[in-house]
This record gives structure tokens, C-alpha cells and sequence, in this order.
């Protein structure tokens, strides 16, 4: 009876690994953009980025099986990702090269202000720079007060403060 | 604020994609040491099943032929030990590291068919040398019940690791597939 019941835990085991290879390209082809602006975010670097991005894919690849959609993909997806970045600070902080990784955008307009807002980012303490960053993403304050675990309120001063020194730069 | 936003949102940047190849990479790798450990495993045991032929051959329960049966089982475990070793020897020439994705796809495929090809060998012959143990046996009931306990016992088990030899070539082998969906990404 072991043996079989074994034997169907087996069976039922291969069949989740292809599940979770398909979500996780799913996640991959659907998420990736927004993952990758959450590591342009944090990166100071272009190598900086490659390895943020990494991370959060491993991690993403090896959470997958713990989520139960508790809360939105999205939701979830940022808490990685962010997680994943202020750690990766905290742990090593590679030495900086000015090397950053290169915007795909015909209007150079564009491309300029892309990247004064990403050095703008760059000065901010990481908390601030994840709020930041969700903001930049459309998040509602709430959701923002859900990934980061802050108060509603602290976020909105925090944003405020955030948005002020953004305003001075422009 | 609104232009920042939409224009933060349109960003696309020009990234290395080979860190989501390290991740099917790292899949194939531990895959590869899983199949590696189970040859070289059932290679060892099979090695230690020749030294009890002869405990076999010499004791009790007395069936006609015996040392003949022993014999047969004893060339029997040589056979298994040397094709699993074989076996052993090609996964452990494959280096995800060093070749490239098609090459380690390509060798997969080909060790999984010698796998079926060898079970085609050896799993005839396992049925031959147990029903023979049976037919000797026929007058000593104790033993058949106890060769039918070894038989649903031991089938359990290879189905277990016929199982988890063909999951983790079908990973080796899927990296052919999943690598240009990534890339595609």
C-alpha cells in the first residue's frame, strides 16, 4: 500500500515539475519587463543588473512551488524581486562601473531622461527606492504598503518626499 | 510625472539573456548528478549481489539445480553491474558546462535508448531466471510465497527508479525545447 501510494506521490510529483516549468516561462515571457525595470532600479551597473535579474528568476524558480496566490502574481513578483535586490546590496556590493545597461529606444529624448531618473533613483536608501520604483509601476499605495510592510501612511510620506527630489531634478 | 511614469514603464533594456540559460543549466546539471548517483548505486549493488550466488548455490533450501541457477544469477548481476557502469561512465561524459545545449540533449537521447535497449536484455532474462526458480521450486511453498513478496516488492522499486531515470532525462532533453522559449521572452 506504501509502495503504491509512494508510486502515486511519484507520478504526481513529475507531473508539478512540468506545471511549474510552464508557469515559470509563463512568468518569464509575461514579467519580465517589469522585473527587469525593478532591477535597472537597483543596479548600478550593467553587470549589477545581470546578476539582480538572475536572482530573481532563481528565486522566482525555486519560491514557485510555496505560492498558493495568497495575494496577486504581481504582488508576489515584486516582493521577490525586491527582496531580492535590497539582499543582494546588503550581502555584496559590487565595485561600481559606469557601465549601465542600454536602453532600447529610438527617441534619445526618452532614452536621456531614462537614465537621469535611474541616477536620481540611484541616490535614494533602498526603501524609498522600492517605493519609488512600485510607484513608477502604477501600484496603488495600498498594494505598495503590502509588498514593502510598511504603514499606508509612511509610504505616502516617503513617496511625497521622493517625488519632491525628483520634481528638483527635473 | 505622468510622461516619467509611462516613459519608465516603456523601458526595455538590452540584457544578457544567458543568466536564463544558467537557470535550465543548473536544472540539466542536477539532473545530470542524480542519474550519475543511480548508476553508479545500482552498478555497486549489483557488483555486491555476484558474492551472494554462491551463499545461494550452497544452502538451504536444497532445489534441484541450484548451482546452475546460482551461476545464471551470478552472470546475470555481472551483466547488470557492467551496463550500469556503462551507463555510469557516458552520463559522466557529459559537462553541461562545457558542451553545448544541443550536444547534451543529444547524448541524453542516446544513453535513455540504451537504457530501454539494456532493459530489453535484462528484464526477459530477470523473468526467465525467476520463473525457473519457481518451476524448481514448485514443491516447497514457503519459498514460492517468498519469491512472489520479492517479485511485487522489487517491481515497486524499479517502477519507482524506471520513474526517476526517465524524469530526469526528459529535463536533459527538454533543454532543447524550453531554451529557444526563453530566448524568445
Amino acid at each position: 500500500m506504501t509502495a503504491v501510494l509512494s508510486l502515486f506521490s511519484k507520478i504526481v510529483a513529475e507531473e508539478t515539475d512540468t506545471v511549474r516549468t510552464e508557469e515559470f516561462l509563463s512568468i518569464v515571457k509575461h514579467y519580465d519587463g517589469l522585473i527587469s525595470r525593478i532591477c535597472f532600479g537597483f543596479a548600478r551597473s550593467r553587470l549589477e543588473m545581470e546578476d539582480y535579474r538572475q536572482d530573481v528568476f532563481l528565486n522566482i524558480w525555486q519560491a514557485l512551488p510555496r505560492f498558493r496566490g495568497e495575494s496577486s502574481l504581481k504582488t508576489w513578483l515584486y516582493r521577490i524581486a525586491l527582496n531580492t535586490c535590497v539582499s543582494t546590496i546588503r550581502k555584496a556590493p559590487r565595485p561600481y562601473d559606469s557601465t549601465l545597461p542600454e536602453i532600447i529606444d529610438e527617441d534619445q529624448q526618452r532614452r536621456i531622461q531614462l537614465m537621469e531618473l535611474h541616477d536620481m533613483i540611484s541616490l535614494l536608501p533602498p526603501t524609498d527606492k522600492a517605493i519609488l520604483l512600485l510607484w513608477l509601476e502604477e501600484t496603488s499605495y495600498e498594494d505598495i504598503a503590502e509588498i514593502t510592510g510598511l504603514p499606508r501612511n509612511t509610504v505616502a510620506t516617503r513617496l511625497k518626499r521622493a517625488k519632491e527630489k525628483l520634481m528638483k531634478l527635473r | 510625472m505622468e510622461e516619467i511614469k509611462n516613459s519608465w514603464r516603456d523601458a526595455k533594456f538590452n540584457v544578457n539573456e544567458k543568466e536564463l540559460e544558467l537557470i535550465m543549466f543548473k536544472r540539466r546539471a542536477t539532473s545530470l548528478e542524480r542519474l550519475k548517483t543511480r548508476y553508479k548505486r545500482f552498478s555497486n549493488i549489483a557488483f555486491l549481489m555476484i558474492f551472494w550466488c554462491p551463499l545461494f548455490a550452497f544452502t538451504e533450501p536444497a532445489i534441484p539445480y541450484k548451482p546452475y541457477l546460482a551461476l545464471a544469477f551470478g552472470l546475470f548481476f555481472v551483466t547488470v553491474s557492467m551496463m550500469d557502469r556503462w551507463l555510469y561512465m557516458g552520463v559522466s561524459s557529459i559537462d553541461c558546462a562545457t558542451m553545448a545545449v544541443s550536444e547534451v540533449a543529444r547524448r541524453a537521447v542516446f544513453y535513455r535508448k540504451r537504457h530501454f535497449q539494456f532493459q530489453i536484455i535484462l528484464i526477459p532474462y530477470a523473468i526467465a531466471l525467476v520463473g525457473a526458480m519457481i518451476y524448481l521450486s514448485s514443491d516447497n511453498p514457503g519459498f514460492i510465497y517468498g519469491i512472489i513478496f520479492g517479485i511485487l516488492v522489487g517491481g515497486c522499486v524499479g517502477w519507482f527508479q524506471f520513474l526517476k531515470f526517465m524524469r530526469d532525462y526528459k529535463i536533459l532533453r527538454s533543454a532543447l525545447i524550453l531554451l529557444p522559449l526563453t530566448l524568445m521572452c
